[in-house]
């Protein structure tokens, strides 16, 4: 099983505060899955935005736009 | 389980996690400087995993003029993107670019800003607009975004937004604040009506403890 303690903090990347640290591993297991969730959903819902944004653009802005993404 | 009513950092960490508070109502009884902490960490988390991204979005997007820029933000709706792209592009760029985005939208951009971010951008804009994003953000409630953005703003700037609350929104405000020296900053911001407004709300309403975060004399 993997430590609930080295989980939270490997997914915040840095040392818990000790009020969270000292939580149940219950706790801290539960706090780790809405990290990785709302990590998740701003995923989600950038690429959705960036993906209209782009549909949306002119297109003689649009494929100079692509190509500059695609030189980086 | 019950959640307190006046746990401030409760209300933000949830809104950083995108939860009700009662969904982390175990977090109760943690110490709310090790709340706001947490929610630090997980606000940079949520940042850091696209951050690689919006720069090269940033970077590709210099050739898209102003003018054609707010109109596509227009379209696009996205406060959570527009505010990302504002926090990573240029400063002069950015800033004209929200110079003609309406108050309604940069209220809604405001709230996936940071304090930094929001405070640096909304100070550049005309004090009409600041204020008029200020009464926008009280009107929907948003204490959260203006709790961050609010005591981040130039003092002149700050006694005039201040203006536009009533004393309830003053009190939730200082309530949402994320540390005694801006809600310092907050109180040292208040003329006398002001004052008076929060008094009062604090009186009607009951809200003594968010007027003891102000520092001032009953």
């Amino acid at each position: 099983m993997t430590d609930p303690i080295i989980t939270l903090s490997d997914i915040v990347g840095e040392s818990l505060p000790p009020g969270i640290a000292a939580l149940p591993a219950a706790s801290q297991c539960d706090l780790a899955e809405l990290v990785t969730a709302a990590v998740a959903t701003q995923t989600q819902s950038l690429s959705a935005a960036a993906t209209s944004a782009l549909d949306q653009l002119p297109p003689l802005l649009r494929w100079p736009l692509l190509r500059l993404l695609s030189a980086q | 389980m019950t959640v307190p009513a006046s746990n401030p950092q409760l209300t933000k960490l949830a809104r950083t996690l995108g939860v009700s508070e009662q969904r982390i109502a175990y977090l109760a009884e943690v110490p709310p400087a090790d709340l706001n902490r947490f929610r630090g960490q997980v606000a940079d988390r949520i940042y850091a995993e696209h951050a690689a991204g919006i720069a090269r979005i940033t970077l590709a997007a210099r050739i898209i003029p102003p003018s054609i820029a707010v109109r596509l933000i227009l379209r696009n709706g996205s406060p959570l993107l527009t505010a990302r792209l504002a926090a990573a592009t240029e400063h002069g760029r950015a800033v004209e670019i929200a110079r003609r985005l309406p108050a309604d939208f940069l209220a809604d951009v405001a709230a996936h800003l940071d304090a930094t971010q929001a405070g640096r951008l909304v100070s550049a804009l005309p004090p009409s607009t600041v204020c008029a994003v200020v009464a926008r953000l009280a009107a929907a409630a948003d204490w959260v975004t203006l709790g961050t953005l609010v005591p981040a703003l130039p003092p002149p700037l700050l006694r005039a937004v201040v203006g536009e609350l009533d004393g309830v929104a003053i009190l939730r405000c200082a309530a949402m604040t994320d540390s005694p020296e801006h809600a310092a900053a907050l109180a040292a911001a208040l003329d006398a009506t002001a004052v008076d407004r929060a008094r009062g709300a604090a009186e009607r309403h009951l809200l003594w403890d968010e007027w003891s975060l102000l520092g001032l004399p009953r």
